[in-house]
């Protein structure tokens, strides 16, 4: 085992930095036991420094000639020991190559009462440093911090293993500037937009035009956030919406925060994708059962079960098996996809396939998110997996989705026929913030499903009902705007109430039977008097809802509603 | 490191989203609303926390990659802010990418081009493409574009919001007003349905509120503050009782227990740098006694304290002179008023610049004001601030403030479409005009006012006296034709019918004198109470005048109108405690 000292200095302003600096080296640490390699943190603290004499300072002094690395942290002070420290560090490197010194100033929001005359010892010290040849970098908050030190430990720790102390010429100072400090780029989403734009070219106009038009649009920094709108808008509007996410999320400063938020949607892209598939697979198969019932063999009954009584949520792995035997029931059973190049998609989920390989590399991310052991290279391959199941799922650049909010009848007197205005909400990629709680209307002779959430290609009467797998909460509540859900699992071993997640926020929404029955239809009174209620209306419209998935449960599996009966 | 969980009376930031209690209920309905529309109104009375809801609370429910918030202040106009905020925020956009057509309407019309964007709808897409997050503009202290904007720059911002609707870009606008502005939105209302459509209004802090925010802070931990097992509920209850005081209400303003926490805490520890740490008690909040208005006593006493810190630099300095360098951050309606260094040497030019520099820093050092660096100005630190600092203003203070409005509002209309001050208007003015520096064209109108109301005078004098010289004129014609029909009568009657019939004579002239005399009386009376009037209205004691309405009066004592107009402003002096 290896080991490298890292001497940490600082003013005791910053002593949560420090804490929180350590916990970032012990999780260093886990990830680099299995190289052999181990970093040893020393904290030496301003604040012990009023009960210091020389002969301490003597002992810090060495401490530092036997680290390997120096970190300095600054804020609004300089601290009296943490110059020193410094300067030591520093002419023992001009003679022995070692300790490493890294140097950051926090540039953070400070309070003007806590601004004192240290500040001027502060700034002097900052413009001595720089006249030695030595760089020193900014940083905003921990996270900041902790991810711009990760990468110079990536690229410390490979000439530490090779024994690579830099030499230096103490009268040539520019090589200790090499070594401090190079820009880090950002290349989030790089790998992502080249290839999802490329591949939906073939189902969407703006993209074949702007790739035509464009040839070398990547060398132009001005065309690559058009082509990242591009994407996000020419997915189906709830897979774009997490895209939306993730060019956002690529589009920050460096931070802890951001790896793990990067992975976490880069997750969620792939099982509302596969979610988005599934449920119109399931909604279609529903239809056909109504219609024409077809027998499905013990497994595909099995699968379908499992997903009607799933008491927890389904992870990418278990969302991949279901759309396998789903596109395996119409294959076997010959019926009509919805998505006819579904066909292309199920060779492709045997294992050992790519798609299959990322989709399981997609889901083994949850492992290191729980144990927050993940680093900017996970981000990076977990953008590779997503890049390629999204090429798979190209075809989705073809559809949209509406959610209908309600329907208006038009006829004037002497019109031989009336019309219906459809009320709706076109779900785009940032349609979040782009709702306009009055939607848009669109005349048709026929009506349409009320509430419903449909998927389509090119004609809006051929379209998939999500509902009740993916729903408009604000819809059903005539709150305005949309608010859509993805079903998630059902309560099945308790209250029987079904959970959803909005997909902005992921967070969960719970759909449950109210006491409030409607009316008998007979009863045309009361029932009108009961309609007349916008209460009643909404109670009405999530109760169908909950009718609708235990409908869909009972067509497709057998099962009925259960309940338990209270003997006493 | 434990950290003091409390910031006085600055608003909260999305940072501080671990130590915002007591608006759960609010910030989750906030919440909902952004996904139910495009456009929010948040309103409650002034200090409930508006700001603070819409920065930390909601901005603390979104994660950094669905949240771009864009925060606006009026300053000096609000279409100039909102230019800088998104110049600043990156609006600038390629002429690359406007050549693509961004409609993405279904329909079968595929010629459908996309809306032409406005320079604002240009701006807010550069903004959202340069980091794909979703654009919330949020208008602060809204209410200052109806306090201190023009109509046209209403109008113009209202044209503005209807543009950056119809843009389709992703963004949502939140509206943050104190609610007694709420009428003021008539108009925008019209020219925008949906403006009041989702609206939530903030309430005073209840009880349970009040619970929420003193136990969550101290249940916090990394907050140096906690509560002494047993008694928090108690602790919670007895602060809210202190602060209500004698009030019938069931709610307390939040700023007030924003200073009570933090006088509360400096009891206990006497740390004013805050680090110490402090346990709430029963037996520490009974020895804070019972405290009344609680930001008008912090304010005096800071203002107290400073005038005592600084005397020994500037021995002119007294709590008066401190507290009439603070008026010109509040208005005459006592809202705050942005001001910048040299705006205020201009209203205070007998104060010592140094002077004024070293109070101010001194009260932003307290926290009173409060330095906004963008727009180079200084404020009052919070509304509820600005009401007791406009109270404290004199009454000479007060008109010469209210003057100053008047003569500035006469002044800024072009001089085809302004009015001339009226002849009350005038009274008013005159005895304020070298208190304060008018501008030449300000004191050129003043001249024309008065040049204009002493012509009209002189013409009803002129035609007063016309009417006279008539009624004398006709009195004289009638006194020769009543000596000719007295030498007529003397003929051929006894002497003394002709003494009689002279006497009679006598009598009607002296009439006719006395009516035009009771003309001129009236006129003048009529006169001093008009001026006796106004000087009350502005809190001034008009005994003079009095004096010579009572002289008037002792010369028609049968006027009981007179007289009960004396006894009137009589009465109205001795409330005001007039001599």
């Amino acid at each position: 085992m290896r080991t490298i000292k890292i001497f940490i200095a600082s003013s005791s302003e910053l002593k949560e930095d420090r804490d929180d600096f350590e916990i970032f080296i012990g999780r260093e640490n886990k990830r680099l036991v299995d190289k052999g390699i181990f970093l040893d943190l020393e904290l030496w603290e301003d604040f012990l420094d009023h009960i210091s004499n020389s002969r301490l300072q003597d002992e810090y002094n060495n401490k530092i000639k036997e680290c390997d690395i120096v970190v300095c942290l600054f804020f609004t002070k300089l601290g009296k020991y943490t110059a020193e420290e410094f300067d030591t560090a520093y002419e023992h490197f001009k003679i022995k190559g070692k300790p490493k010194i890294w140097t950051y100033f926090k540039n953070a929001q400070i309070n003007t009462g806590s601004i004192t005359e240290e500040i001027n010892t502060l700034l002097a010290f900052k413009e001595k440093i720089s006249s030695l040849g030595h760089f020193y970098t900014e940083y905003s908050n921990i996270d900041n911090l902790i991810n711009q030190y990760r990468s110079q430990l990536d690229k410390f720790l490979p000439q530490f293993e090779q024994g690579n102390n830099i030499e230096v010429n103490p009268n040539n100072e520019t090589s200790s500037k090499k070594i401090i400090e190079e820009p880090i780029k950002n290349t989030f989403n790089e790998v992502l937009t080249k290839r999802l734009i490329e591949a939906i070219r073939g189902y969407d106009k703006k993209a074949n035009d702007f790739l035509s038009t464009y040839s070398d649009w990547e060398s132009n920094p001005d065309l690559i956030p058009t082509a990242k709108r591009i994407i996000i808008s020419g997915y189906v509007g709830v897979v774009g919406v997490q895209l939306r996410k993730l060019m956002s999320i690529g589009e920050e400063d460096f931070s802890d925060n951001k790896t793990k938020r990067y992975l976490e949607n880069c997750q969620l892209t792939t099982i509302r994708a596969l979610q988005l598939i599934c449920y119109a697979l399931i909604s279609t198969l529903w239809d056909n059962q109504i219609n024409n019932k077809t027998k499905l063999s013990q497994v595909q009954t099995n699968t379908l079960v499992k997903f009607f009584k799933n008491a927890a949520e389904e992870n990418i792995n278990g969302y991949t098996e279901l759309l396998k035997i789903l596109l395996e029931t119409f294959s076997e059973n010959k019926l009509e996809l919805p998505i006819p190049q579904l066909k292309e998609l199920l060779p492709k989920l045997e294992p050992e396939t790519s798609f299959h390989k990322a989709c399981s590399n997609l889901n083994a991310l949850t492992q290191l998110l729980v144990d927050s052991s993940y680093s900017t290279t996970d981000c990076s391959e977990a953008e590779n997996n997503l890049a390629l199941v999204l090429e798979n799922l190209n075809f989705l650049a073809e559809y949209r989705m509406i959610s209908i909010k309600d329907i208006n009848f038009d006829q004037q007197r002497n019109d031989r026929e009336g019309l219906y205005l459809h009320n709706y909400t076109l779900l785009e990629g940032d349609s979040q913030a782009n709702n306009n709680n009055q939607g848009r209307v669109r005349k048709e002779t026929t009506p349409v499903i009320s509430n419903a959430v449909l998927l389509f290609k090119d004609n809006y009467r051929q379209n998939i009902n999500m509902v009740p797998f993916i729903i408009d909460y604000n819809g059903l509540a005539d709150s305005g705007g949309s608010k859509i859900c993805f079903y998630s699992f059902c309560n099945t071993y308790d209250d029987l109430n079904l959970n959803y997640n909005f997909i902005e926020d992921n967070s969960k929404v719970t759909i449950k039977k109210s006491n409030n029955p409607k009316p008998d239809d007979k009863d045309t009174r009361k029932i009108n008097t009961w309609l007349a209620k916008k209460e009643n209306r909404k109670d009405m419209n999530f109760d169908n809802v909950f009718h609708l998935f235990y409908e869909a449960k009972k067509t497709l599996t057998g099962i009925e509603e259960e309940t338990v009966d209270d003997i006493f | 490191m434990k950290k003091y969980p409390f910031k006085f009376l600055d608003s909260y930031n999305r940072e501080d989203r671990g130590i915002f209690f007591g608006r759960d209920e609010e910030i989750a309905a906030l919440y909902e609303m952004v996904f139910q529309s495009s456009i929010i109104l948040v309103y409650g009375a002034s200090g409930t926390g508006k700001t603070s809801l819409i920065n930390c609370g909601l901005a603390g429910k979104f994660q950094p990659h669905d949240w771009l918030a864009l925060m606006v202040r009026r300053e000096n106009n609000i279409n100039k802010s909102l230019e800088k905020v998104l110049n600043d925020a990156g609006g600038k956009i390629s002429s690359l990418t406007e050549e693509f057509n961004w409609s993405d309407e279904w329909s079968d019309d595929v010629k459908k081009t996309a809306p032409q964007l406005t320079p604002i709808g240009k701006s807010i897409k550069a903004i959202y493409q340069k980091s794909f997050r979703p654009v919330y503009l949020i208008f602060d202290q809204f209410e200052e574009l109806f306090i201190l904007g023009s109509a046209s720059e209403q109008e113009l911002f209202i044209q503005t919001v209807k543009d950056i609707l119809q843009s389709e870009q992703p963004v949502k606008m939140i509206f943050a007003i104190r609610e007694e502005y709420l009428g003021h939105l008539f108009e925008f209302e019209r020219a925008v349905p949906q403006l009041l459509q989702k609206k939530l209004r903030i309430e005073p802090m209840n009880l349970e509120k009040v619970k929420q925010v003193i136990i969550g802070a101290a249940e916090h931990e990394d907050s140096n503050i906690s509560i002494k097992q047993g008694e928090s509920d108690q602790v919670a209850e007895g602060i809210f009782d202190k602060i209500k005081g004698n009030e019938k209400s069931r709610t307390i303003q939040l700023p007030f227990l924003q200073v009570f926490l933090d006088k509360f805490y400096l009891k206990i520890t006497e740390d004013k740098k805050r680090k110490a740490e402090a346990e709430f008690n029963v037996q520490a909040l009974n020895e804070m006694g019972e405290i009344g208005d609680i930001l008008v006593n912090f304010l005096e006493e800071q203002v107290s304290s400073i005038s005592q810190k600084l005397k020994g630099k500037y021995p002119s300095l007294n709590v008066d002179r401190t507290w009439a360098i603070l008026s010109p951050f509040s208005t005459l309606e006592g809202t705050k008023e942005p001001i910048n260094k040299e705006e205020l040497y201009e209203r205070l030019p007998d104060y010592d610049t140094g002077l004024i520099d070293d109070v101010v820093d001194a009260f932003t050092n307290s926290r009173i004001l409060r330095y906004n660096e963008g727009a180079d100005m200084f404020e009052i630190a919070h509304d509820a601030l600005a009401k007791p600092i406009a109270e404290k203003r004199s009454v000479e203070e007060t008109a010469l403030l209210e003057i100053k409005r008047l003569i500035e509002s006469q002044v800024a209309v072009k001089e085809e479409a302004r009015e001339y001050f009226t002849e009350k208007q005038l009274v008013f003015i005159e005895p304020y005009v070298e208190k304060f520096n008018v501008g030449e064209e300000e004191q050129k109108w003043i001249t024309k006012s008065e040049e204009f109301n002493k012509q009209t005078h002189n013409k009803e004098l002129v035609k007063t006296r016309k009417r006279l010289r008539t009624l004398y004129s006709l009195l004289g014609g009638a006194m020769i034709a009543l000596v000719v029909a007295v030498v007529s009568y003397f003929n051929s009657k006894e002497s003394e019918d002709i003494a009689t019939k002279a006497l009679d004579q006598s009598n009607t002239e002296q009439q006719a004198r006395t009516k035009a005399q009771s003309a001129k009386d009236a006129y003048e009376f009529k006169s001093l109470e008009s001026r006796a009037n106004i000087i009350l209205e502005v809190n001034g004691c008009p005994s003079a005048i009095v004096k010579k309405m009572d002289s008037l009066l002792a010369l028609h004592s049968n006027n009981l109108q007179w007289q009960k107009k004396i006894d009137s402003i009589k009465i109205v002096q001795k409330q005001k405690n007039c001599k």
